[in-house]
Formats: C-alpha cells, sequence, structure tokens
C-alpha cells in the first residue's frame, strides 16, 4: 500500500516539477509557487517520511528573526550549538542536533537533499551544519531554523523549505512580535494542513506576562488552533554563554522529552503531519491543475485570435480574386493589348453577339504579350496579397495586445505585428507559381484535345492569361460602368478559351486553378500564421498535465485513505501536555542562579538518567482530547535498540 | 516658504510641467504611471495651499517599535497609548506646536485626533508630529491609513527596534520606494536601553548597512529609547532643524514630481522631432492618386479631348460620327462638375443624376485600396520607429483618423477639380470654320457641276464651264476642297493629340495637387499633430526632471 502511495506520490513530484506557466494570469505566479514548494516537499520531507516512518521526529525551531529561536535551542541543549546575537538575522544556514545514534538517518541525503551537510558552522543558506549532541533522546531531532521574515531572501526561503519538512513545528514568537501578519500566515497554514505544532511564546517581560500570553491564546483560538500548546517563556537575562536560565526552559524540555519517550505519541505526530502534508498536496494539486487549465485555455484564445486574422485575411483576398478586383487598370490594358484593340473590347457590350462570337474564334492574337498580361495580373495579386498579411499580421497583433497574457508575449515578440521579412519574398514565389500552375494545366489540356494548331496561334501564355481573368471575373459582382469593361473582357476570355478546349473544359480548368490558387494563399497566410503558433508553442504549456494531475491526486487520495484504515488504530489528534504544564510556573531566575543550576538539570533529565524501555503500546494510543498522563518526573527515553524493536513490530503500512 | 525660494519655485514649474507631461500622455503612456502623475500634481496643488507655516513629520515603524512612546517622549506628556498589547494605536494621532491648528491641513490629513501642545520649545513652532499605525501587524487595516499618510507627510521618521530593524516588510514594503527621499528622513533605532552599549553600536552599524543596501545610504540613523530617554534629545534637535528649514514640504513634493516624472519617463524615446517624411508623404499621394482614379480619369480626359477635337476639327464628312461614341467623362460622372466655364453647347454642362449626387463613377478597386493601406501602415512604421508601444498606437489611429471618410473626400477632390475640359481650344474653332468653308467650296464646286442639266431643262445658258488642265473648274473646287478637308482633317489630329497630351497631363497635376490636400487633412495633419504632442510631451517631462 505504502509501495503504491509512494510510487504515486512521486510521480506527482515528477509532474510538479515540470509545471509551467508562462502567461501571467492572475493564477499564475502562486500556482509556480506552489508547484516549487509542493514538489520540494515531497523530495524533502513526504516521500522519504513515508519510506521510514520509523525515522526520528524531526522538530523544526522557526519563527520570526530575534524571537530567540537559536538562544531557545541552545539553552534546551544547555549548550551552544547554534549561534544567537544581536544583529539580525543572526542564523543563516539550519542547524540539525540530534542524538548521535540516529546519525545515520541524517547524514546521507534522505531528507532535504538540497542541503550540503557540514560539520562547521556556517552561513551560507544551503548548508546543513549537523550537531550530534548525546543528551537529546534517541528519535527526537531538532532543528534551529533561519528567520521568516528578514531583508534576507534566502532566510525566508530555506525557512519555509524546512517548516515543509518538519514532523513538528515549534514555532517561536516573542512578546514584540506575537501580532504580526508574516508568522500568522505560517501559522495559518500550519493550521489549514494540521502540522502537529507548538508554540513558544518567549521573551515575555514582566510586564507583559498578565496580558501578552492571553491576547496570543485569544488569537490562536480565532485562527482554530485552540488546542495547539502554548509555552511562555520570560525575558530573562542570558548567560555569558547565551543561555537562558534553566527554569525558563525547563517546561518546554520536558514536554519535548515526553514525547520523545512515548514512541507511538511520536508516530502519531509524524502520521498527523504527513497525512496533512499528503492531503494539503492534493487540494494544493488541483489549483496547480487549474492554474495549467488556465493557460492552456489563455493559450487556444491567443491560438484563436491569430488564426481568426489570418481567416479573415483568406477570406478577403478570395473575394478580391474572384470579384473582379484584379481586372482594372494595368491587367486591362494589358489584356486589350494582348487581344489587338483596346477600342474594340471597351465598346463591347456585355452581350456579345453571336457574329462576335464567331468572330473571337478567329482572332488574331499577339502571343508575347500574353505575358504582359500575366505580369500585371501578377503585381494586382502580390499588392492584395502583401495588404491581406500585414493587415492580418496587424489584427492578430491587436487582439494580443488587448489581452494581458498577449501582451507580454507581443512585447517579447514586437515583430509579429508586421508581416515576416521573407513575407514579400514567398508571396511572389506564390503567385508564380500558381500562374506556372496555370500554364501547365493549359498545355495540358491543349494536349489532350487535337487544338494544338488553334492554341499555337493564341499561345499558351495568351491563354493562361484568359484563364486568370476567367477566374478573376467568375463570380461577377461587377456593376454599373465595369461591367462594360471588365464584364466584356471575361467574355471575350471565355469565348476564346471555349473556342478552343470547348466549354465543359473550361470549367474544370477555371475550377482546377481557382482551387490551386486557394491553397497556395492558403498556405502563404498559414506559413504567416505559423509565427504567432510557435510563439505561443514555445511557451511550451503542457495540455494533457490538468488530467494527469487529477488522475494523480484522485490515486493519491484514494491510496491516502487505505493507508488510514490500515493505521486507524494509531490515528488520532495527537496530545498535548496537561494544562498546568502551560501556564508561566518557571520563576525568572538570576544569570548567576541558572548557571548554577544548570548542569543539575541536565544531568538530570537529559543525560545521566538510564531510560527504561517502555514497550510501546499501539492499541491504546491517544484519543482525541485525552491527555498522556505524564510528568517529566516520569519521562523514559528509549533506547536505540529498543526503538529498532519497537518499529520492527510496531506499525505497518 | 520665504526662507527657500528655489525649492518652492522649482516645485512650482516642475509640477506645472509634470502636469502638461501627464495630460499629452494621457491614453498613451501607461495609464497607471499617468494617474501617478496627476495624483502628484494634485497633492502638490492641496499642500501648496495650505499653511506653509507647518511641517508635517510622522512616526512610521512596526508594531510595538515604540513609534507612540516616541511620540509621548517628543511630546513630553502622555498623548498617546503605548502597551505591551499589539498592535495598540489604530488610528493617526498629530501633536501641533505654535499658535494655531492647522484645521486644513488634518482635515485634508483626514486626522481627527490633534492636540495644539501648551508650550513650545525652541524651534519646534510649526512642527505637526503624527504618530502613525503600524504596518505589519495582523489589522491590516492599519495598513491602509499608513499607507495613506506616508504619502501625504512632509516628513517621515522611520522607528525600528533591536528585534525588527532589519524586517523585510520595512525594506520591500516601504524603504524602497522612499530611496529618493534617503536625504529628508530619518531612521531610528529605538529601545535601546535593551542593548548592551556595545552591542548597540554594532546593531547601528548594521543597520545603516543594511539601509545603504537598500540604497538609502543618505539617511541619517540615531538610537533613542523612549523608556529612558537616551537619544530623545538629539532627535528633537534633528527635527526641530527639519522644522526650522520649512523646506520640507517642498523637498518632499519634488521628490514625488520627479519620481512620477521618471516612471513617465521610463523606457521613454526621447526623439522629438519626428514628422512625417517626404518621401513617405510621397508614396502616400501616390497611392491615393491611383486609389483615386487619377490615371483612369487622366486617360478620359485624354480621351474625351481627343475625341471632341477630332469632331471639331476633323473632317466634317466623318467627324460626326465621333459623336456618337459615348464620351468617356461623362460615363465618369465627371465633366458636369468641373466648374464649367462655358460650356459648349451640347456638348457638356448638363449634370447626370450621379453627378448630382456628388459621386463620380470612378471605381476603387481593391487593389489601389490595398495599396492605400500599405502606404498608411508604412507611413505610421516610418514615422513611430523606436516610439512606445502607447504612442505608436496613437500615431497609428491618428492615421487611420479618417479611414471612413477618405474614399468620399478623395473622391469630391476628384469631382471638384478643373480637370480643363469644358471649353474646346481656341484654335479648334478656326479649323472647325476652315473645315466648313472647304466643305461650302466643295459643295459650291458640286452644285456647279451638277448645274447643266438644271439649267438645260430650264432653257437657261450653262454656266460657264471653265477649264485647267483639261479639268472644269468646279471639279477642282469639289475635289480640292474635299482632298484639302480630308487632308487638314488629318494633318490637324496630330495637334489634337498633343492638344489631348497636354490636357491630360494638366489634369493630373491639378487632381494630384487637390489629392494633396486630401492627404494633408486625411492623414499627414493628424500624424503630424500626433506627433507634435509627442514632442510636447518630452520636452515637458524634460522639464519636469532635473
Ligand atoms: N535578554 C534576553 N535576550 C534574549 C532572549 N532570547 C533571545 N535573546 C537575545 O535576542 C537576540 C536574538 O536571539 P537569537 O537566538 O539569535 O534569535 P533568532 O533569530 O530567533 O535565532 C540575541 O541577542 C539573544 O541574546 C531572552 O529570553 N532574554
Ligand atoms: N525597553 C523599552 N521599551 C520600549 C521603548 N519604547 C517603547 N517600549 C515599549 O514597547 C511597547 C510598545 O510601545 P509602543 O509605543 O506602543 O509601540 P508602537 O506600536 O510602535 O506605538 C510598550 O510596551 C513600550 O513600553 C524603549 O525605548 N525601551
Ligand atoms: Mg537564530
Ligand atoms: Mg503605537
Amino acid at each position: 500500500m505504502a509501495a503504491g502511495l509512494e510510487q504515486a506520490l512521486s510521480e506527482l513530484r515528477r509532474e510538479l516539477m515540470q509545471v509551467s506557466l508562462p502567461l501571467p494570469l492572475p493564477t499564475a505566479t502562486e500556482a509556480s509557487t506552489t508547484a516549487v514548494q509542493l514538489a520540494a516537499q515531497l523530495g524533502d520531507y513526504v516521500l522519504p517520511r513515508l519510506k521510514n516512518l520509523e525515522a526520528p521526529l524531526l522538530a523544526v525551531v522557526g519563527g520570526s528573526t530575534g524571537a530567540g529561536k537559536s538562544t531557545l535551542v541552545n539553552s534546551l541543549l544547555a549548550r551552544v550549538v547554534t549561534r544567537s546575537g544581536v544583529l539580525r538575522p543572526t542564523t543563516k544556514s539550519p542547524v540539525l542536533v540530534y542524538n548521535p545514534a540516529d546519525e545515520h538517518w541524517f547524514d546521507d541525503n534522505r531528507i532535504l537533499a538540497g542541503l550540503t551537510r557540514t560539520r562547521a558552522t556556517s552561513d551560507a543558506p544551503t548548508a546543513l551544519q549537523l550537531v550530534p549532541e548525546p543528551s537529546l533522546p534517541v528519535g527526537l531531532a531538532l532543528l534551529d531554523a533561519p528567520d521568516i521574515d528578514s531583508v534576507v531572501t534566502a532566510n525566508r526561503t530555506i525557512a519555509s523549505t524546512l517548516l515543509a519538512a518538519a514532523d513538528l513545528w515549534l514555532f517561536v514568537t516573542s512578546a514584540a512580535r506575537y501580532s504580526d501578519a508574516i508568522p500568522w500566515d505560517f501559522l495559518t497554514d500550519a493550521a489549514a494542513r494540521a502540522v502537529v505544532l507548538a508554540v513558544v511564546l518567549n521573551r515575555v517581560p514582566p510586564e507583559a506576562a498578565e496580558i501578552v500570553p492571553d491576547d496570543l491564546r485569544r488569537l490562536l483560538d480565532e485562527r482554530g488552533l485552540a488546542e495547539v500548546p502554548l509555552f511562555v517563556v520570560p525575558e530573562t537575562t542570558a548567560t555569558a554563554a547565551g543561555l537562558l536560565p534553566d527554569a525558563a526552559v525547563s517546561e518546554l524540555r520536558s514536554w519535548l522529552a515526553t514525547l520523545a519517550a512515548d514512541e507511538n505519541e511520536r508516530r502519531a505526530v509524524v502520521l498527523q503531519t504527513l497525512d496533512g502534508a499528503i492531503t494539503q498536496t492534493i487540494a494544493k494539486t488541483q489549483a496547480v491543475a487549474q492554474a495549467i487549465t488556465d493557460q492552456v485555455s489563455a493559450a487556444t484564445v491567443l491560438g484563436a485570435d491569430a488564426t481568426a486574422a489570418y481567416q479573415e485575411a483568406a477570406r478577403i483576398v478570395s473575394t478580391q480574386v474572384s470579384d473582379g478586383s484584379l481586372l482594372r487598370g494595368e491587367v486591362l490594358a494589358r489584356w486589350h493589348e494582348y487581344i489587338g484593340t483596346s477600342e474594340f473590347t471597351k465598346t463591347l457590350d456585355a452581350k456579345v453577339s453571336w457574329l462576335k462570337e464567331r468572330f473571337l474564334g478567329l482572332f488574331r492574337v499577339a502571343p508575347a504579350a500574353g505575358t504582359q498580361v500575366q505580369l500585371a495580373a501578377g503585381s494586382g495579386l502580390e499588392v492584395l496579397l502583401a495588404e491581406a498579411g500585414d493587415a492580418a499580421a496587424e489584427r492578430a497583433a491587436q487582439a494580443w495586445d488587448d489581452n494581458p497574457a498577449g501582451r507580454n508575449l507581443l512585447r517579447a515578440h514586437p515583430e509579429l505585428a508586421r508581416s515576416s521579412a521573407s513575407y514579400q519574398a514567398a508571396l511572389a514565389r506564390t503567385i508564380h507559381e500558381w500562374q506556372a500552375d496555370v500554364l501547365n494545366l493549359v498545355a495540358r489540356e491543349g494536349k489532350d484535345k487535337r487544338k494544338t494548331a488553334r492554341i499555337a496561334a493564341a499561345g499558351v501564355n495568351g491563354l493562361g492569361a484568359a484563364l486568370m481573368l476567367f477566374i478573376f471575373a467568375n463570380t461577377g459582382g461587377l456593376t454599373g460602368a465595369e461591367v462594360g469593361v471588365a464584364g466584356g473582357t471575361t467574355v471575350v476570355a471565355q469565348k476564346l478559351l471555349e473556342s478552343i478546349f470547348g466549354d465543359t473544359a473550361v470549367k474544370t480548368l477555371a475550377q482546377t486553378a481557382r482551387d490551386e490558387l486557394a491553397a497556395r494563399v492558403q498556405g502563404l497566410l498559414a506559413s504567416e500564421l505559423a509565427r504567432f503558433t510557435k510563439v505561443l508553442d514555445e511557451l511550451d504549456i503542457d495540455t494533457r498535465q490538468p488530467r494527469r494531475f487529477h488522475k494523480l491526486a484522485a490515486e493519491v487520495d484514494t491510496l491516502r485513505r487505505e493507508r488510514e484504515l490500515t493505521t486507524a488504530g494509531q490515528r488520532g489528534t495527537v496530545l498535548l501536555p496537561p494544562p498546568e504544564l502551560l501556564s508561566l510556573t518557571a520563576p525568572v531566575h538570576s544569570a548567576a542562579e541558572s548557571a548554577a543550576d544548570f548542569d543539575d538539570i541536565v544531568d538530570a533529565e537529559l543525560v545521566e538518567e538510564e531510560p527504561e524501555n517502555t514497550p510501546p503500546d499501539v492499541t491504546e494510543t491517544t484519543a482525541a482530547g485525552t491527555t498522556p498522563d505524564t510528568t517529566p518526573d516520569a519521562t523514559q527515553y528509549p533506547t536505540p535498540d529498543s526503538l529498532d524493536a519497537a518499529t520492527e513490530d510496531g506499525v505497518s503500512l | 516658504m520665504n526662507a527657500a525660494p528655489p525649492v518652492s519655485s522649482l516645485l512650482g514649474t516642475r509640477a506645472a510641467a509634470l502636469r502638461e507631461a501627464a495630460g499629452y500622455a494621457v491614453g498613451r503612456s501607461s495609464e497607471a504611471n499617468v494617474a501617478q502623475a496627476l495624483r502628484v500634481t494634485r497633492q502638490v496643488n492641496r499642500r501648496l495651499a495650505f499653511s506653509g507655516e507647518h511641517t508635517v513629520i510622522a512616526l512610521a515603524g512596526a508594531t510595538g517599535s515604540g513609534k507612540s512612546s516616541l511620540f509621548n517622549a517628543l511630546c513630553g506628556t502622555q498623548l498617546a497609548i503605548s502597551s505591551v498589547k499589539r498592535p495598540t494605536t489604530g488610528r493617526a494621532m498629530a501633536a501641533v506646536w505654535g499658535q494655531t491648528m492647522p484645521g486644513d491641513l488634518l482635515d485634508w490629513m483626514d486626522i481627527p485626533v490633534r492636540h495644539l501642545m501648551e508650550t513650545t520649545p525652541a524651534g519646534l513652532d510649526g512642527l505637526v508630529l503624527l504618530d502613525l499605525p503600524d504596518y505589519d501587524s495582523i489589522v491590516t487595516a492599519h495598513r491602509g491609513e499608513v499607507d495613506r499618510l506616508v504619502a501625504q507627510v512632509d516628513g517621515l521618521i522611520w522607528v525600528v527596534d533591536p528585534q525588527k530593524y532589519a524586517d523585510n516588510a520595512l525594506y520591500e514594503g516601504y524603504l524602497s520606494r522612499f530611496k529618493a527621499y534617503a536625504d529628508v528622513m530619518l531612521v531610528v533605532l529605538n529601545q535601546s536601553d535593551r542593548l548592551a552599549p556595545a552591542d548597540l553600536s554594532a546593531a547601528r552599524d548594521h543597520l545603516r548597512s543594511l539601509l545603504a543596501a537598500a540604497g538609502l545610504g543618505k539617511a541619517k540613523v540615531f538610537t533613542t529609547s523612549a523608556l529612558n530617554g537616551a537619544g530623545i534629545d538629539t532627535l528633537r534637535a534633528e527635527v526641530a532643524a527639519l522644522v526650522k528649514s520649512k523646506r520640507l514640504a517642498a523637498t518632499r513634493l519634488l521628490h514625488d514630481v520627479e519620481s512620477a516624472a521618471l516612471l513617465l519617463a521610463a523606457d521613454l524615446n526621447r526623439e522629438r522631432n519626428r514628422r512625417v517624411s517626404d518621401t513617405s508623404a510621397v508614396r502616400l499621394v501616390a497611392a491615393l492618386s491611383s486609389a483615386a482614379g487619377v490615371a483612369q480619369v487622366a486617360d478620359a480626359v485624354r480621351l474625351a479631348t481627343q475625341t471632341r477635337g477630332t469632331t471639331l476639327t476633323g473632317w466634317p464628312l466623318v467627324s460626326w460620327l465621333g459623336r456618337l461614341r459615348p464620351d468617356p467623362l461623362k460615363r465618369l460622372h465627371l465633366e458636369a462638375f468641373a466648374p464649367a466655364k462655358t460650356a459648349a453647347p451640347g456638348e457638356a454642362g448638363v449634370p447626370t443624376t450621379a453627378a448630382l449626387a456628388g459621386r463620380s463613377a470612378l471605381q476603387v478597386s481593391d487593389i489601389q485600396q490595398a495599396q492605400v493601406s500599405t502606404a498608411l501602415r508604412n507611413l505610421c512604421d516610418d514615422v513611430s520607429r523606436g516610439l512606445n508601444p502607447g504612442w505608436a498606437q496613437a500615431v497609428r489611429e491618428a492615421s487611420l483618423s479618417h479611414e471612413h471618410t477618405l474614399a468620399d473626400e478623395l473622391d469630391a477632390a476628384v469631382t471638384t477639380t478643373d480637370l480643363g475640359t469644358s471649353t474646346p481650344v481656341g484654335w479648334w474653332r478656326f479649323v472647325r470654320v476652315v473645315q466648313w468653308l472647304l466643305l461650302t467650296v466643295a459643295a459650291i464646286g458640286l452644285a456647279w457641276l451638277g448645274s447643266a442639266p438644271v439649267t438645260k431643262y430650264f432653257g437657261i445658258s450653262p454656266l460657264p464651264l471653265y477649264r485647267w488642265h483639261d479639268i472644269p473648274l468646279p471639279t477642282w473646287l469639289c475635289g480640292g476642297a474635299l482632298i484639302g478637308g480630308f487632308l487638314l482633317g488629318i494633318l490637324v489630329s496630330f495637334g489634337v493629340r498633343a492638344s489631348a497630351n497636354h490636357r491630360a497631363t494638366a489634369a493630373t497635376a491639378a487632381l494630384q495637387a487637390a489629392i494633396r490636400t486630401v492627404a494633408d487633412t486625411a492623414v499627414l495633419t493628424p500624424v503630424n499633430t500626433e506627433l507634435e504632442r509627442y514632442a510636447r510631451f518630452v520636452a515637458a517631462l524634460a522639464r519636469a526632471l532635473p
């Protein structure tokens, strides 16, 4: 079961690492961060934790700069393991403290693989300082994290990463900071994913002792964190070494000791936080999937806008090519030259008499002039296509500019607003090739019929020209005086063609030539449109990723629930220390005093007392709302052996 | 005010220049930047309208750093509530030193809670000190009040404490925006009593280095303790110096103006001398001429002139055939609208219905339309090279401002242009007379020849038949006049052709001039006006910046 869950989650992690949200949509920034964070959390914490549920419980000491986290860690261990100081922020590299017996859990890259292990103090944000500390119980590790709110960006990043990888948060705030917004963002997130959490209110001066803890408690209650244990540490004078008097931290220390001693409790903590993380991952994955869907739809809209602009261009060109637009000016003049007398056709009526038809059949034509007609027709087409391409580019760019996502792309590719540099040459080639097609058509048609003599008389070029003119005015649409001129012209062209090929053949020829022109224009405009689609393609938005996300999320959810059933006996809300332990009972010690009794306490509680092995009682573990009946005196620490033994028969997933 | 005319007069001119620039930039530069510029100029007006005798300085900072405590320390009384509970201060409070309460000013700033101090220590006369709420607590409403007032006050004292002096919320949220104001801002590290002397100076130095890294190296840093009063006097003296100079308000506003102007000037191409180039204009006129059918009209003029000339001056026996041909100008509905001087009778001058409607029958083909569009686009590309997108768009829109009426304007230009075809060429009448004379002579000859049977029938003696070279004179007359008329017709046709060409050229020139006028009003003037606006914008912006 666990293997299945692990597999699904690592699959999910791989997907999350591939998320790319290039369009600046409202959902994009947050979802990218979420994806990165989720992937990091899965890799740093969820997957390794699933694989090794018996690994030591990692308690991360996190919070604002200057709240006294490092001081607190040192004081808990009664030894300086991590630097504290007046300069904000002091801590820049996380410091991990664990019992030497647990060393093998931490010295490899099992968890937090992105951090380089080191034994020396360091300021590098990518370093993790390892400190083996025999006084710490086996099965519990303390991590002093950098701050969450100082100017040092790296600190804020690594602190978030570490808190995401924690089994237990020891969230430290101070009397000066307890209502700051940023720590509360973290606490709210912790509440949302049911992290096992303890809050330490540090540095409480005597005058605040009556007011601030209650106020903080109120704030916690309001945010659904009523169950969270709150430890109040009075502001005391630190020793020369920077340690707090022992009494100030003894309460917290015993809470931790209790937790470390009870393997079931520890496991419950581990499972609750882990399950919370997985549940939240599922929810957040949906948001990421939604953001990708948004990207896909935005890109689709942009693509459709550009396509519409070019479709419009193709439509305009196809109308212009067939509505007689091209049968004006230069083309007509050349055509008139070609058929010999311009005056004749100019006075020619739309209705051509039978006599004239006969006459046309014998028309003497000037073959070389046919080429001129084609050139003129070609240059007219060129103008139309050039304008169509430019106007389409402009329309598409305008549509993109009206859309925030498109505007960004357009700023990066300003050249899109006009036709490509090679467009002019490409369209000239297109027209040229089409004209060659038309000539081929005519020549081929001529070969079949035994009309070679007449074709020779009119010239292939001239007949090609006639076919083009016929196409250009085919749908009619001419009005007024134009009919007289252009209409007459086409009729002449049509009669010329029909007299040679016969009227059905002419119709087929015209249709073929028209189709070829349409296809070539389509191709030409498509290659212009491709510049837009290429920009969209380069965004590399994975359109099928949302579906994969939904599938994986559903799978993870199912597997999580199944696992929950098998571990139901051990589950439940993690128990908190008895209420009396949460009040501020420790006397405020002077520095000298605390230095004196400091060793005693350490000796008594953490180091010398030989732990008695209390076998874990799996079935009887805590139910929600009850409190473990443990006092500091009763604290027992499992030995490494017993821990191993316990894990062997203890939990199965 | 009077103490420092340079700053305030500078402020006046720069703010006016900024307002002018923003006015030009509306709809062209980024909306947010224009709005900011207008906001700033409004702010300058409002602030300068209020008492120049008062200097408003605010204590700003994170919750719990000791703003209220410092406020009380500077006031010498417990006006503000300070507490261990966070956050305490929810609304700003003002303390005023001097004779009068600047009610209007505080109303404008929306600060209802105000106190006029009873005693005025030396140097503080005119100080309005504000205690602000925090910007970093969970009560987000406080942030709104801070943001509003931080934009309105004359001077700022940022209060930090040993725990919070390196908080990102301060640097990213506020200080990074106030780089330009560093020289008139104070930063106070309060709660100095919480640190040992060595630690305090280390923390102060660190604070300085953080400020410098954030670009605020010029800000003055002080350490105070509201608890034991350390450093309060130094701070008060510094505040007094700021108040005494009476320049704080103007300096701050000047910085505001400068920042807003810099925003508008970001990625601005400062080239001002943009005009539509001659080549672009010529290309446009050519495209418009083609679209207006100038060549077509010129051809019609040539043909019409030739037809009429031939009809008039040709051999009368055949030239009447020319009248049967349709007049190409009439076909375009053009002739009638040429300001007819003395229209040749029966030839022109009778307006057709289409001409009465004011439209020629010229057809603008898609090709010509396309040529016009391309010319317009090229003209814009040419002239707006390197211009910000918003301005380039405005130029483009200006070029298209007459898009829908352009065709009508062009047509009107063509129909109202005098094509010079309304009167026949002068020598045509003379040739016509000669032709008719010749024809008369031929007729006389013919009649003479034909007179013999008539005279014979009536018994009259026949007309004398003089002979020359053995051919009777009437035959000479008839044949010679006919051949002469025919030859004259041929000869004169060259002249007619020359006239036709001449008139076509003249008509082309007249049409092109008319179209140039259309191009000017429909395209060149709107585009150049937009470019002029840009030039003024750049110039105004330059005046708003130092
Ligand atoms: N007097 C006193 N100083 C403290 C206490 N806790 C922390 N400090 C001081 O506060 C400063 C910051 O402490 P540090 O542990 O580095 O805070 P971190 O940034 O949360 O790790 C140091 O100068 C500590 O000596 C306390 O309870 N009492
Ligand atoms: N030790 C010490 N405490 C101070 C100092 N200034 C203010 N405080 C305390 O800090 C707390 C918050 O002060 P307050 O003025 O309300 O801060 P504000 O939120 O910035 O207005 C109060 O409990 C003050 O007594 C100082 O200089 N030294
Ligand atoms: Mg630290
Ligand atoms: Mg306050």
